[in-house]
């Protein structure tokens, strides 16, 4: 049997773009913990006594993985970020479910309230399999400057494009609110 | 030269991107500076001639406000319910302060808002709102049934809503003060018939 192999640029172009996901994310959410707090509880899936440590904790967690998915251990860590980002998908799932369609969905603390759309559940699930991919076993080569120069271009433009797909999720809510 | 060309189409895709960026958020800060001009989509709205729910608060700007219920000094109460993070909201400040120096014969200007602290007060100096009630609460929102900002609603002297509507300019104001006269006189019609 054939197992499939990535080869190392695209895992590192993951991997650093897992990093600062997360890393952003992270920071966000401390720096607007008690915004932060009220998403959480506008989620109704975690008991009131937890959300005020809930909402340190999360940052932390995702702090701590965007890290180690650098440093420390690329496959455990990218396997507790897939975890971490399914857990994400399901709440807004969730929520989506019990139709409560006018929950903040919390990608954008610092700025306007945004509603969850199945198509946050969607990118979630997309990241998740990402992450997942950092699981399979790299190819065997040296790399060249110009690897790190993919690597260094690749990461920076799929960061850019997440951006640029969440501002159009975004868009695609607020123009339903205009209409 | 492939070199060179690698280089070349990398620069050239992150400048595809970026620009690509920037168009989708400028169509995101469209929608956020037209989002109050919608048709309004209330699902229980508040209605014209019902009693305007009670509030007393402590006010921002000092001392205790009331929103609802009899006003002793005989005149309406608008309550302006906007957010600090609405831009259309903060634009209409100074020509609501304005119209509330004008009118101040027969109305009283009150602002409700909910959120951080912090920022209204910021929002306070800055648009130098200190000579009016300012409320921090967001069960006064909640039983006005406001769904969408920025929103007035005027209370008659007596404590019953004499008009409400969202407000994005200066008509809009207007058009309210004139759904007040019309209430008031149909009021007193109603009063007469009854008598």
């Amino acid at each position: 049997m054939v197992t499939m192999m990535i080869d190392p640029v695209i895992a590192q172009i993951i991997a650093y773009g897992l990093f600062a996901l997360l890393l952003i994310s992270g920071i966000e959410k401390f720096k607007n913990q008690q915004a932060f707090s009220q998403v959480l509880r506008g989620y109704r899936l975690l008991p009131i006594g937890l959300i005020s440590s809930a909402s340190l904790v999360l940052p932390l967690i995702e702090i701590v993985l965007a890290l180690s998915v650098i440093w420390v251990h690329v496959k455990l860590a990218a396997l507790v970020i897939s975890a971490l980002l399914t857990v994400y998908a399901a709440a807004i799932l969730i929520n989506i479910h019990r139709g409560n369609l006018s929950l903040d969905c919390g990608c954008q603390l610092s700025k306007t309230r945004q509603t969850i759309t199945i198509a946050l559940v969607y990118r979630n699930i997309a990241l998740a399999s990402a992450a997942l991919i950092l699981f399979l076993p790299t190819t065997d080569r040296t790399l060249g400057v110009y690897d790190y120069v993919a690597v260094a271009f690749g990461s920076f433009a799929c960061i850019l494009f997440y951006m640029t797909l969440n501002e159009l999720i975004a868009n695609t809510t607020s123009f339903r609110e205009i209409l | 030269m492939l070199e060179i060309m690698i280089i070349l189409s990398w620069i050239t895709i992150l400048a595809i991107g970026l620009m690509l960026y920037a168009l989708s958020r400028q169509i995101g800060v469209l929608h956020e500076r037209i989002k109050p001009v919608g048709a309004l989509s209330m699902g229980k709205a508040l209605q014209v001639g019902e009693s305007a729910p009670f509030f007393r608060e402590t006010s921002l700007t000092g001392g205790m406000a009331s929103v609802g219920g009899i006003n002793a000094d005989g005149r309406a109460t608008l309550v302006f319910f906007m957010s600090s993070t609405c831009p259309v909201c903060k634009n209409l400040l100074p020509l609501l302060k304005k119209m509330g120096r004008q009118e101040s014969q027969w109305l009283r200007l009150v602002f409700s808002s909910d959120g951080h602290e912090v920022e209204h007060r910021e929002l306070i100096s800055e648009y130098e709102l200190h000579d009016y009630p300012y409320l921090l609460s967001t069960e006064i929102g909640l039983a006005y049934q406001i769904s969408k900002l920025p929103y007035g609603v005027l209370i008659a002297p007596q404590g019953y809503v004499a008009a409400h509507g969202l407000i994005n300019n200066r008509e809009h104001i207007e058009s309210l003060f004139e759904a007040y006269d019309a209430s008031t006189k149909e009021v007193v019609h109603v009063e007469q018939l009854a008598g």
